[in-house]
């Protein structure tokens, strides 16, 4: 909402400074997003008249004008614009002024010199918004009798600040400036005019209204012109419209407009002597009916759509737009004003549906007062007067079934303190209130307040005492820290469990990334996940295809972000995120869990100390480190071989408490391919459903026995995995081994192809007594004969 | 010497040694003198071990003299003895002095020889960091741990009746325009805010109090641009008891922004409006980056918008059962984003979710 300094200030008598009045609103509430003075974007341009024109001698496109810009001074400027006539009045920048574009100087065209520049509406930073097609091309054609040499700047009273209002939804009636002036005097000791206004006497004869749908109007004024002068509105009155954004159009176009935004109710021109029927109805749409809108336009309409008709036809959307049928033109002699009440939700609904917004739908959106309705009209009338455009009818129609209720509201000077933590001593109340001009009634320690009438916002207590305190100034409001009982609420173990394992993966040297909780259907596709399968999540009203469907694993947004540092020539990528992923189900709400995936790319490279990389084991070591970190969970692994995602002979799924939890692998190479990514690369991702709270271990004695090393050196079949080795052992060991670490690993053809020699250094204990080297060898001889005997293996 | 000594026992009368002892010991200067510079010349603990056996073993000077105390009188006994006890004490603890002497000089050359470059980076150095939303995240959740709030966590995908209705917000609500939604179904949501909490929380307690959690979270509006995302995150704060104040919110809120900005940081509260508070406000933060000058940061007016908050509204108790007459609330909700680009001095948004690794590092 644009509020102008000129038009405010046409209620007070008071001046008004712009910066001072962009404090006091936004201490009231009213957010000022923007404070523009208007008079900056050009200077030194004048009215000048156009005397001569002479075509250029030494070019086809240049024209020589002779421009008279008063007492006696004329100038010649060569202007390359079409739109030139003898006797046109335009702007004349003169040498040394300046406008959009730069400085303007005396130059030499073609071998003539040119004293300055005529201007079009683009070169004085007029928005094309507020020009007519005509006033578009070429330079500004300006108004006839103005006073040649006059600036601009005065003409078109720019000498103004705008300040861009951006208003909570709960303050709709400051859409209307004159509202916006009551809020200043809220804070300042200025004396508000009251409006002007033309007062009617209600009339039921000669013109009916009909209103059909109480819910969705619930008052209709109409008023009548006779006689109507169309023509453009003086300068004074277009130039306050244009300051705060809208195009002047014709005299009763540009009085609508101007109480719309003062007082912010919309109102509406109809032809009269197109209205049909001698009466107005207000009345749902037919379901399917076609009408055409004053754009021209054909609109299907729904039924609960609401409709302004005559007696034969239809002629308005209500609060929408109206219709070409009873279009204002140049003919038009007589002219019914409508200043109505419509219900917001209605005309949401249908300027959505029909995607036509405008400044009044907008407004009735918001909400308006009834009350308000007639108060438009009256004041509209005053102005038609003013303006002289036409004779203005004595009475009015109107249909007012549902009347605006207005709440007397209860309220105590302790409830007010007790909320706001403050001593407001009740004077001090009453007196914001009738600064307001809320009407308050003492009633023992009670205050009745019934607020004013364009205050639809204010139905209850706290809205009292939010008033209260908005004028006593949220400055003065101390800061007290709230004193009472111990808070009782258990921390969830998962919101702990978040931070600790963010904590454990980046002392692992793992940088934590957050990525989208939508992807694109693609993603899926790219990262080996049959897309066809499953109930997937999707968004109704994406902003892009590619922002569609919500997660269900972290795979697609790591590896994208994986994938954006390898192209800036990262290689160092270890990254995680830990974030929730979700998933469809039967219940209204889809579920959602908690997951934690690790992306590490192989990496290798040379240090001064050796070579590095990362490896499958290099992930796993970082999954098992951070497991233990966090829980008492075993983990177990089970080879996973039928993944699109991850390699076929380099994939796991990650068991605990015998459930899966998650995978671990090398990423597929189709999948890296898809990305870009030319090396190896591993991943991991963990679900943490399953983990609870780990409940508190006991501590178990410490051994009192040595331990005894040994070592042992097996040839194996190559495809035995080690933990069958390591079941073999702990069976075999009667419990006697409590270590067994595997130091080396060889294949090679000096040993046989189908095979590995395997070395491990096993430790002995005993937990009751020390063990001899006789007791030791036993057993370390029933392990080997398992080994050979269970598994195929022969000692080195 | 030998000869000298058994020259000395020989004529050596019974019981008189304790008189003739000096005779004796100058006798030994002479060897003791010999052999002490015979260790001050022992150039390795080798030599040394020679010179040692010299003097010390079976075949050396001390067990010669020893044969002499079986020889002489009784009383003349711990006299010699006392002097051969002199005597190898000397030697000996010249000798040990010269062998620590040794045996230091030798390490100290090993050590020497050992040194390496201290100055070569160290092996897996490297650590990871925290995304900086987590690391305000964090920080913001141990402000309010501290004054005894407990951290809950909400759905990210919630009924349409929890993230607008509970909250005051009902359908054709205006107020649903200030926030464009991501709808799954016609009932189901990405959430707006985190203010759904409030209630999911709420319902929980009631008729508990006080109920006084923070909730962090991400959230997700329609919106895509330099400097709105898609998906943000958000820390709904609540405290809901008897006898809590618009006072006390502004002492909250200033307690958390000096936390995070500093001691010298003002804030100042604006009023606003949000459906589910009244009186709601809008709060901000004095500039840092030019001390309430005015500069690009904070738009020239001194100032940064940097959350919103207010009293529960009387129906947001009442709809979770609470009587509004006896118990009040306050309520906040802090953009993550926000803080962070301010705090670390981030002027684009999109960096947070870029997750350039240069720029992750840095935190």
């Amino acid at each position: 909402m644009k509020v102008s300094l000129n038009w405010l200030k046409q209620y007070f008598n008071e001046n008004l400074d712009g910066s001072e009045i962009e404090i006091i609103l936004t201490k009231l509430g009213l957010e000022v997003e923007n404070r523009e003075k208007l008079d900056q974007a050009f200077s030194n341009v004048v009215v000048g008249k156009i005397i001569k024109l002479e075509k250029h001698p030494n070019a086809d496109k240049l024209q020589i004008c002779m421009i008279d810009i008063g007492k006696n001074e004329k100038l010649q400027i060569i202007t390359g614009a079409e739109n030139v006539f003898v006797g046109m009045n335009v702007p004349v920048a003169l040498v040394g002024s300046k406008v959009v574009g730069g400085n303007i100087s005396e130059s030499n065209l073609r071998g003539l010199p040119s004293y300055g520049m005529l201007c079009s509406g683009a070169e004085l930073a007029i928005d094309s918004s507020l020009l007519s097609d005509k006033e578009k091309e070429g330079i500004l054609p300006l108004a006839e009798g103005l006073e040649l040499g006059q600036d601009l700047l005065e003409v078109f009273s720019l000498h103004d600040e705008v300040l861009d209002l951006g208003l909570t939804p709960n303050r709709a009636d400051c859409y209307g400036m004159y509202n916006v002036a009551k809020e200043i005097i809220l804070k300042k000791d200025f004396t508000l005019k009251k409006l002007e206004i033309l007062k009617g006497e209600k009339s039921e004869q000669s013109f009916k209204i009909e209103i059909n749908n109480e819910n969705l109007c619930h008052r209709y004024v109409a008023r009548k012109i006779k006689n109507v002068n169309i023509k453009s509105s003086p300068l004074w009155f277009s130039n306050l419209l244009r300051n705060v954004g809208i195009r002047p159009i014709n005299n009763i176009v540009d009085i609508t407009n101007y109480v719309m935004f003062e007082l912010g109710q919309p109102m509406h021109a109809f032809d009269y002597d197109k209205l049909e029927g001698g009466k107005i109805v207000v009345d749902n749409a037919k379901a399917g009916e076609i009408f055409i809108t004053l754009d021209g336009k054909e609109r299907k309409l729904e039924k609960d759509m609401l409709l302004i008709k005559d007696g034969l036809k239809s002629v308005a959307l209500a609060g929408v737009m109206g219709g070409l049928n009873s279009e204002v033109d140049e003919y038009t002699k007589n002219i019914l004003f409508e200043a109505a009440n419509f219900n917001s939700a209605s005309i949401r609904r249908t300027s959505r549906k029909l995607g036509l917004r405008s400044e009044a739908s907008g407004r009735f959106e918001r909400g308006l007062s009834e009350e308000n309705a007639l108060k438009a009209m009256d004041r509209a009338m005053f102005l038609v007067e003013l303006l002289d455009a036409g004779e203005v009818d004595k009475s009015y129609f109107e249909s007012y079934p549902v009347k605006q209720v207005i709440p007397t509201i209860k309220s105590t000077v302790k409830r007010v303190n007790d909320i706001l933590g403050m001593n407001i001593q009740r004077e001090e109340i009453v007196a914001i209130y009738k600064k307001l001009n809320f009407k308050v009634e003492i009633d023992g320690d009670n205050l009745l307040v019934t607020p004013e009438a364009h205050r639809i916002d204010v139905k209850s207590e706290i809205d009292l005492v939010e008033e209260v305190v908005r004028i006593y100034g949220y400055e003065n409001i101390p800061a007290t820290l709230p004193v009472g009982a111990t808070n009782t609420i258990k921390v969830d173990y998962k919101i702990k469990l978040i931070e600790e394992i963010k904590t454990h993966l980046t002392d692992y040297g793992l940088n934590e990334i957050v990525s989208y909780s939508f992807i694109d259907k693609e993603s899926y596709k790219k990262c080996g996940y049959d897309f066809s399968g499953d109930k997937r999540l999707k968004v109704m009203n994406p902003l892009s295809e590619n922002q569609s469907f919500l997660r269900e694993t972290l795979l697609p947004g790591i590896i994208e972000i994986a994938s954006r540092n390898y192209k800036r020539q990262r290689r160092n990528i270890g990254i995680f995120e830990v974030g929730r992923a979700f998933k469809g189900s039967d219940n209204k709400l889809p579920e959602e869990n908690l997951k934690l995936g690790i992306f590490l790319l192989e990496n290798e490279v040379k240090e001064w100390y050796g070579k590095t990389k990362n490896d499958f084991y290099t992930l796993k070591g970082i999954l098992e480190k951070l497991i233990s970190a966090i829980s008492n969970k075993k983990l177990k692994f089970l080879k996973l071989t039928d993944m699109n995602t991850l390699h076929p002979g380099r994939a796991a799924s990650i068991i605990a408490d015998n459930e899966i939890i998650g995978q671990i692998g090398e990423i597929h190479p189709n999948v890296l391919t898809e990305y870009d990514i030319k090396e190896k690369a591993f991943y991991l991702e963990l679900d943490f459903k399953s983990f609870k709270e780990p409940i508190v271990k006991k501590y178990s004695s410490l051994p009192k026995y040595p331990t005894i090393e040994r070592d042992m050196a097996v040839i194996l079949p190559k495809d035995l995995d080690y933990e069958k080795i390591y079941d073999v052992i702990s069976e075999s060991s009667n419990k006697m081994v409590v270590g067994c670490r595997i130091f080396d690993i060889f294949e090679g053809s000096q040993i046989g192809d189908d095979v590995k020699s395997v070395a491990f250094s096993l430790t002995y204990q005993n937990p009751n007594k020390t063990m001899t080297d006789e007791e030791v060898s036993e057993i370390h001889n029933i392990i080997v004969n398992d080994l050979v005997n269970k598994l195929g293996a022969r000692l080195r | 010497m030998l000869q000298k000594i058994k020259s000395f026992f020989e004529v050596l009368e019974a019981d008189s040694l304790e008189s003739k002892s000096d005779v004796l010991i100058n006798i030994l200067l002479l060897a003791e003198n010999e052999g002490l510079s015979e260790i001050d010349n022992g150039k390795t603990v080798d030599e040394l071990k020679i010179i040692q056996t010299k003097y010390c073993s079976k075949k050396g000077l001390l067990p010669d003299l020893m044969k002499y105390m079986g020889k002489v009188s009784n009383k003349d006994k711990p006299v010699l003895g006392k002097i051969i006890h002199d005597f190898k004490i000397t030697l000996e603890n010249k000798f040990n002095e010269r062998l620590t002497a040794l045996k230091n000089a030798e390490r100290q050359a090993k050590l020497e020889a050992e040194k390496i470059d201290v100055t070569l980076p160290g092996c897996n150095s490297q650590i990871g960091h925290k995304h900086p939303l987590t690391l305000v995240e964090e920080q913001v959740k141990e402000i309010f741990t501290n004054i005894g709030f407990t951290v809950v966590e909400g759905f990210e995908i919630e009924e349409d009746y929890y993230n607008f209705e509970r909250l005051n917000i009902p359908k054709d609500h205006p107020a649903r325009e200030m926030q464009d939604t991501f709808y799954l179904n016609e009932d189901v949501v990405l959430r707006t805010h985190t203010s759904p909490v409030q209630a999911r929380i709420m319902d929980m307690m009631c008729p508990q109090l006080p109920v006084k959690i923070i909730a962090p979270g991400k959230v997700f509006r329609r919106d895509d641009d330099s400097t709105h995302s898609p998906m943000f995150h958000q820390i709904e704060g609540l405290m809901v008891d008897k006898n809590i104040t618009f006072a006390d919110l502004k002492g909250i809120l200033l307690h958390l922004l000096k936390s995070i900005f500093g001691e010298e940081r003002k804030i100042r509260l604006r009023p606003s409006y949000f459906p589910f508070t009244e009186p709601s406000a809008e709060v901000d933060v004095s500039c840092g980056n030019c001390n309430q000058e005015g500069c690009r940061v904070c738009g020239y007016t001194g100032w940064i918008e940097i959350l919103g908050s207010g009293m529960v509204h009387p129906s947001v108790l009442e709809m979770a059962g609470y009587d509004p007459n006896e118990v009040t609330g306050f309520a906040f909700g802090i953009g993550i984003e926000r803080i962070a680009m301010l705090k670390y001095g981030i002027d684009d948004m999109r960096l947070l979710f870029d997750n350039d690794l240069r720029f992750l590092e840095q935190f």
